[in-house]
């Protein structure tokens, strides 16, 4: 009995201790600074997607150096959403009731819709940087916004420059997963929009050690170009044989050819292409670049780093704005601040000075123009990347004047049928 | 303060969920000693049910498939179909498998959970494949968000109370001590003339109706699921929670999931992030588990809430 | 394309099938099932990393370092985890199994921990493959199928005509009888368990030069093990060695035919029939 009477009495004081290590943080907060919740897959197979947070980290910087928003510091509540469900629900509800944040960056496609309807009844903005997912394309919510452009443009875009090398065969070498699916399911319509033909389609299961069959089953047909994406661990393995096998191929991936998938591949990824989220050349995006790799030590800017970054500008210009900064004036004034009209500007400090002047302004992202349409989705430009030297290296960019009308034809084909109800 | 009890109730809703899935693994393990490793599967199966059915009704391209399933019945259908679902399956599963032995039974059944989980991923015309589903509805809403979380919240403690008085008439009736025969030592309780088939049958399936309530509560919780969720991650989680808090005994079990699923799972959530580290504290969670769990199987293997022992009648 | 399919089953089963005789082995002694094994497999890739790529050492030796090193674990596993629950609490079979499986997620947390998610890859370069009658395979594949072979001819010579062979024989038939007739039955354990997870670290180190060394291979292959060693009959070794090639080639071929979704679930579908028709297994003994 007294065994007994210890073991609860253990399991209330952990119990105390629990609920006491939640309380001290929310006691922490100091009174002035907004708070702003950024929730991203730190842990679990999407890490890599996190780096992006460098972006937001110079923003914030920037803000505050000028001043803050309206006097006010900004400061991050950071959140880990483990890549599921339920760690993103813990993570939102954390940001959004202790933090009291209004507007949460992030998460990635996969925990998105998970997330979604605890924003909206909070009345917090949810901002992504990352998440392309097609499933968003239609969602009509006040509070959802995205800096990135959905699958639909990266794909049109990866399609578009295999059309580009006049390539008349390709084949489709996809993981099982939300995000790799979504893409595949927008190359299905756009091969068609352009002519290419489809002549191997495959769909693993990611983070097995042979892909030997799958990649026989994929290329018998001889494509001259394959469009695929894998994890950076499943990729090494699929590569590793693609080379062990001297298969012949363009391979063009999306946004998983990351530093990781680099890092990952090495050398077996030689000559391998992507087409993804990514700012084009310009003094502005060179000074970022540097400040970039000085923070993290090493070149190159990791995918979703510029969204990431245009979202907290954005945010931060609108509530400069509307002078208030509770989510829902932050939602209703996000598009004052980076659609037309207005004059173009490029940073905080230029908004905020013109905002004195009493000047409607439009701002321009890194990422793209930064205009959001209804749905809160925008177009971004994209980068042609290919790799080589053991670096993801730019040969190109397209944006909206390269495969504006190609991006017509899919969305035609993929709302059809998307709409009916 | 609102908020901060808004999230309280987040994570006291997560353990409610959680606790009928550990009472249901303690109807197939605690009472009859069946080694169950995919609960998680008919967890899914709940959920999965109870989505496509309350859904509204569409029809739409998902990744170049079309999906034209929902049904938009209410809340209240979508959990008792989600059980009488995971029940049928269950039904159909045992048939062939209950008949294994014990460790054979835990790899089917992991095998059948992942098996299950393929299937959601691919059959996209019936489960929207890994872009799952969606909007999901919940019973309450339109008021505040805590009065909407604390209506949730007893719904989810009303229904685990029912399934723990259901559970604890099951194990003080004739057939729970038939089942608790059966795990002790099945061929004495065969040549008392019980048919073991029979037992193990009822308690399988009774163990995949509550799994499947788990589901379908869990699924209109979450407001979306997709297939990765369901991961025999879960499974372990409630294995460990079960053990720690006493096998056979449900208090013990809503006890252990209690301690392991809210205070350590959840509860250490909110510890700092060491920079360059970023595995040190997920990694170490689990670690621990792992340990805990095998502290508990050699130290005190009868859990938390030790099962009372049974004292024997006369005559029997 | 059939036959070229067949063939990288042969070196996935091949592979597949050290893993299975191993745990195999190990069951037939200890009599239960080893819930930590596929994890321990991994942890040989990832030893063998450490000494080839962190400490420099040529493949070969930090292959075999490895495989001692995860012998090694093993015993640990045999005296920190089994033997206490064995004369703490007197665990049976399902006890021991639950522990294990507490076992897998501390080893694969660990690794985590100390190295990363990060794929690894060993300091070797990828060879092309040659075209060997109707296969396509490289010469260090041939090589893993050859040493496969000849580990499997040892361990059989091993048992059948060693000291220590008769004396694992005699304690898996009947651990009582042996140890009245006063075989150390404990020593014999502890060198079944060093046998059996070296075995498992070596099928990790293979399959970590043919993929990538990766966090989540223990689990993805523990599955795939049991469906082989269920297959050829849980205690026989050789049996799982025939199962384990059965699967390999069964993944493989599905794979190259369109079922690429479903690869791993194929191998837990045949282990399920297996399980219902023939339970012992294809060979039993």
């Amino acid at each position: 009995m007294n065994q007994r009477k210890n073991f609860q009495a253990w399991v209330f004081f952990a119990l105390f201790l629990g609920i006491a290590a939640v309380l001290i943080p929310g006691r922490g907060m100091a009174a002035d600074p907004i708070p702003i919740g950024i929730l991203l897959p730190y842990t679990g197979p999407l890490g890599w997607v996190a780096a992006c947070q460098t972006g937001a980290d110079i923003a914030r910087d920037e803000i505050n150096a000028a001043g803050g928003v309206l006097g006010r510091q900004v400061q991050f509540f950071v959140a880990d959403d483990e890549g599921k469900s339920d760690s993103a629900i813990a993570g939102e509800e954390k940001l959004i009731n202790i933090n009291k944040a209004p507007a949460i960056i992030g998460p990635t496609s996969v925990t998105f819709r998970s997330v979604m309807p605890i924003a909206i009844k909070n009345k917090v903005v949810q901002i992504s940087p990352t998440a392309g997912t097609t499933a968003l394309d239609f969602v009509k919510e006040k509070y959802v916004f995205r800096t990135v452009s959905s699958d639909v443009v990266m794909g049109t875009g990866m399609v578009f420059e295999a059309a580009k090398r006049k390539y008349q065969k390709a084949a489709l070498f996809f993981g099982d997963d939300e995000s790799a699916q979504s893409i595949r399911g927008v190359l299905v319509p756009a091969c068609k929009a352009a002519g290419i033909e489809i002549v191997g389609d495959v769909t693993f299961t990611q983070r097995q050690t042979s892909y030997r069959s799958e990649l026989l089953s994929a290329l018998k047909n001889k494509p001259q170009v394959i469009f695929f994406e894998a994890d950076p661990q499943t990729s090494a393995v699929i590569f590793k044989q693609v080379t062990e096998l001297k298969m012949a191929g363009d391979w063009i991936g999306t946004d998983f050819v990351s530093d990781q998938f680099l890092q990952a591949t090495w050398p077996y990824s030689k000559g391998v292409g992507a087409v993804q989220p990514a700012a084009k050349t310009s003094p502005r995006l060179d000074a970022f670049a540097k400040e970039v790799e000085k923070r993290r030590g090493k070149p190159g800017i990791p995918v979703f780093t510029v969204n990431a970054y245009d979202a907290m500008i954005i945010m931060a210009l609108a509530m400069e704005f509307a002078k208030k900064t509770d989510g829902e004036s932050l939602a209703e004034n996000i598009r004052k601040v980076a659609n037309p009209p207005g004059t173009k500007v490029y940073s905080f400090a230029e908004g905020v000075k013109l905002f004195r002047q009493g000047q409607k302004i439009d701002y321009e992202g890194l990422a793209g123009p930064q205009n959001f349409d209804e749905y809160g989705n925008v177009v971004t430009s994209l980068g042609v990347f290919k790799i080589e030297d053991n670096q993801r290296k730019a040969i190109g960019f397209l944006d909206e004047n390269d495969f504006g009308e190609l991006l017509g034809k899919v969305r035609q084909l993929y709302a059809t049928a998307q709409q009916k109800k | 303060m609102e908020g901060f009890l808004t999230f309280i109730i987040s994570i006291a809703t997560i353990v409610a969920i959680y606790s009928i899935l550990t009472l249901a693994l303690n109807i197939r393990w605690g009472f009859t000693g069946l080694l169950d490793f995919g609960i998680a599967g008919f967890f899914a199966i709940g959920a999965y049910t109870s989505a496509i059915l309350t859904s509204p009704p569409s029809e739409e391209l998902v990744f170049g498939v079309r999906h034209s399933l929902g049904f938009g019945i209410p809340f209240a259908g979508g959990v008792l179909a989600a059980a009488a679902a995971a029940a049928l399956v269950a039904y159909l599963i045992g048939i062939p498998t209950l008949r294994l032995r014990g460790d054979y039974l835990a790899i089917m059944t992991i095998g059948l959970s992942e098996i299950f989980r393929y299937m959601a991923v691919n059959e996209k015309w019936l489960t929207r494949g890994s872009q799952g589903i969606r909007n999901l509805p919940r019973p309450f809403s339109g008021y505040s968000n805590l009065l909407d979380s604390l209506f949730y919240f007893l719904l989810v403690v009303v229904i685990l109370f029912l399934l723990y008085l259901i559970s604890q008439r099951m194990y003080n009736s004739p057939l729970g001590r038939v089942l608790k025969g059966i795990r002790e030592d099945e061929t004495v309780t065969e040549a008392l003339g019980k048919r073991i088939f029979h037992f193990r049958m009822l308690a399988f399936i009774s163990g995949a109706a509550f799994a499947g309530v788990a589901g379908s509560l869990w699924a209109h919780y979450s407001g979306s699921i997709m297939p990765h969720e369901f991961a025999p991650d879960i499974t372990f989680l409630i294995w460990v929670s079960l053990t720690i808090g006493g096998s056979g005994n449900n208090r013990g079990a809503i006890l252990g999931t209690l301690v392991l699923i809210g205070l350590f799972q959840q509860g250490t959530r909110f510890l700092p992030t060491i920079e360059g580290y970023t595995y040190l504290i997920p990694g170490l969670r689990l670690i621990a588990i792992g340990f805990m769990l095998i502290l508990c199987l050699r130290f005190r293997p009868q859990g938390l809430l030790p099962e009372k022992a049974v004292r024997v009648e006369k005559g029997l | 394309m059939l036959a070229l399919s067949i063939g990288f089953g042969i070196i996935t089963g091949g592979v597949l099938a050290l893993a299975a005789l191993g745990l195999s082995l190990l069951f037939r002694t200890v009599k239960f099932i080893n819930f930590a094994y596929g994890d321990v497999l991994a942890l040989g890739a990832y030893l063998t990393f450490f000494f080839n790529f962190t400490l420099g050492l040529p493949l070969v030796l930090s292959a075999l370092l490895g495989m001692v090193s995860t012998g090694i674990v093993g015993v640990i596993i045999h005296k920190a985890v089994v033997r206490p629950l064995r004369e703490g609490v007197k665990a049976g079979p399902l006890t021991l199994l639950i522990a294990t499986m507490g076992t897998a997620f501390i080893i694969r947390n660990a690794i985590l921990i100390i190295w990363g998610p990060e794929p690894k890859m060993y300091n070797v370069a990828t060879q092309e493959a040659m075209n060997l009658g109707p296969f396509l395979i490289t010469p260090l594949q041939l090589m893993a199928i050859g040493i496969s072979v000849l580990i499997m001819v040892l361990i059989y010579l091993l048992l059948q005509y060693t000291t220590l062979g008769k004396m694992i024989r005699a304690t898996s038939d009947n651990i009582d009888l042996a140890r009245i007739r006063g075989i150390r039955t404990e020593k014999v354990v502890v060198w079944t368990w060093l046998l059996s997870c070296g075995l498992a670290g070596l099928a990790g180190v293979m399959l970590g030069l043919m993929g990538a060394v990766d966090n989540h291979m223990g689990i993805e292959m523990l599955l795939v093990i049991f469906a082989s060693v269920i297959m050829g009959g849980i205690g026989n070794p050789y049996g799982a060695v025939a199962g384990a090639m059965i699967i390999g080639i069964a993944m493989e071929v599905s794979s190259a035919f369109g079922l690429s979704e479903y690869k791993s679930a194929l191998a837990y579908l045949l282990m399920g029939i297996i399980l219902l028709l023939k339970p012992k297994g294809l060979f039993a003994r």
